[in-house]
């Protein structure tokens, strides 16, 4: 089963990721989901795909409570992060999901009606949750034509959905770490899957000229590892420098 | 299973709608080749009557068929919600007992949620099968009708050997033309049994 983690924890703020499930087939991508909470309410972001939402309900359980799911956040349209969604909607009709008013009509093929989604628009979003102030940040063309990241400037946690993403080898994978411990290393995972998944030069340097700006701690992608601290910002120079949209034969 | 059923219903539909064109199609050139002979003759003029209701008739077993389609695709709309309902109560019934057996002590209880989510699957079934068990009373319905439509239209096609004593010269190519709409009718007739028998297997299959 996939491991429910705290990776930001201060009073009833709290920041988990749900990562690695070794039972899971090889044949679907290892996704990692992260749940927000704030005063017992919960975001998550990019619940996943409906082949393993029994794995990550089960997870999220062991530390919160599913009944406080409020929100659901997409951060594009892929069947890996949202295909799940009409079952977290049989939990609770009245979660809402966050999405890119270009994937708003999209979505509903996965789950959900005109109440269900709550829509982003190009230029992003700030969002109160309880108090805490997060922001939308848009992340277009990376890879997805409408996406989104989310940024909680006081947890200086960033979720960067496909954007800092691995593919980890099966036995990377196997083990529980959820942090990149050796940048050099680890960035070999990262290279094929953005010069390939990441459509536009411009759109990237644009993204990294704005996110740099940001004050983050924990870089979280949906797939591998978390960049934390001085990794955060090698990794953005590292992707300002790499040249995408590479199709390789 | 259910779907190659399916499948197989919908094409004997579209064979009904090509029968029925047929008999449209020969009553129309029916009444060309008899208004021809009248313009020489002024015999048998009482034959675009029964042309008139040939066409009809066609038209009226054209109609049940666009119904029985409908059906159709309603039902098969029916079978794929029961289908996604089963598979979405497949994967929560994983998650309570993933959730049950990995961890002794249960951080929350879920018991009132599971019976929620449970609760909400088996009304969305029963909801649905009652659907389908009015679509399939239609069904039947509409192929009774459509069965005796044939069945009535059976006199109208025996006229035209009737009316084709009046056509001196022409009667063996109207007596065959009885024969050939007799035929389509009963092609009609043969697969609207099919039908009945193929949507009572669907029934079983579900």
């Amino acid at each position: 089963m996939k491991k429910f983690q705290y990776i930001y924890s201060e009073g009833d703020h709290k920041w988990g990721i749900i990562a690695r499930d070794p039972k899971k087939p090889s044949y679907l991508i290892d996704t990692n989901e992260y749940v927000l909470c704030k005063n017992e309410k919960l975001i998550v972001t990019d619940p996943g795909g409906i082949e393993i939402f029994p794995a990550v309900l089960s997870s999220l359980s062991t530390e919160v409570n599913p009944i406080n799911i409020e929100y659901i956040f997409a951060s594009h349209q892929d069947p890996d992060i949202i295909s799940s969604l009409t079952l977290w909607l049989d939990i609770d009709p009245k979660i809402k999901c966050f999405t890119s008013y270009l994937w708003s009509t999209f979505l509903p093929h996965f789950g959900g009606n005109n109440e269900t989604f709550t829509i982003i628009p190009d230029s992003g979003i700030d969002f109160s949750f309880h108090g805490l102030d997060l922001e939308f940040v848009p992340a277009h063309y990376l890879h997805s034509s409408g996406n989104f990241h989310l940024y909680d400037k006081k947890a200086k946690v960033y979720f960067s959905g496909d954007v800092g993403a691995a593919l980890l080898p099966p036995d990377l994978l196997s083990e529980s770490e959820i942090y990149v411990k050796d940048f050099d290393s680890h960035i070999k995972y990262c290279k094929g899957f953005h010069e390939r998944w990441m459509g536009s030069n411009e759109a990237k340097n644009d993204w990294c000229s704005r996110v740099s700006k940001l004050n983050i701690d924990q870089f979280c992608p949906q797939h591998g590892l978390i960049f934390k601290g001085k990794d955060v910002e090698r990794f953005i120079n590292w992707f300002a420098e790499l040249k995408v949209g590479i199709l390789k034969s | 299973m259910i779907f190659e059923t399916v499948n197989e219903i919908n094409e004997a539909i579209k064979a009904i709608n090509y029968a029925s064109y047929l008999i449209r199609l020969c009553a129309l050139n029916s009444q060309i080749s008899i208004a021809r002979i009248s313009y020489h003759t002024k015999k048998s003029t009482g034959f675009t009557p029964i042309s008139v209701e040939l066409i009809r008739i066609s038209a009226l077993i054209e109609e049940k068929a666009s119904q029985l389609f409908l059906i159709m695709f309603e039902s098969l709309r029916i079978i794929t919600e029961e289908a996604k309902v089963s598979r979405n109560k497949a994967l929560q019934e994983k998650f309570f007992r993933e959730y049950k057996s990995e961890f002794g002590e249960r951080k929350f209880e879920l018991t009132h949620l599971e019976k929620k989510i449970f609760f909400q699957y088996d009304e969305k079934v029963d909801e649905l099968k009652k659907s389908f068990h009015i679509q399939f009373t239609s069904f039947r319905s509409i192929i009774k009708e459509t069965i005796k439509l044939c069945k009535n239209s059976r006199p109208i096609v025996f006229s035209v050997k009737i009316e084709s004593v009046y056509i001196e010269n022409h009667q063996a190519a109207f007596d065959e033309l009885s024969v050939e709409l007799s035929n389509f009718i009963s092609k009609i007739e043969s697969i609207l049994k099919k039908i009945e028998l193929l949507n009572l297997e669907l029934i079983e299959d579900k």
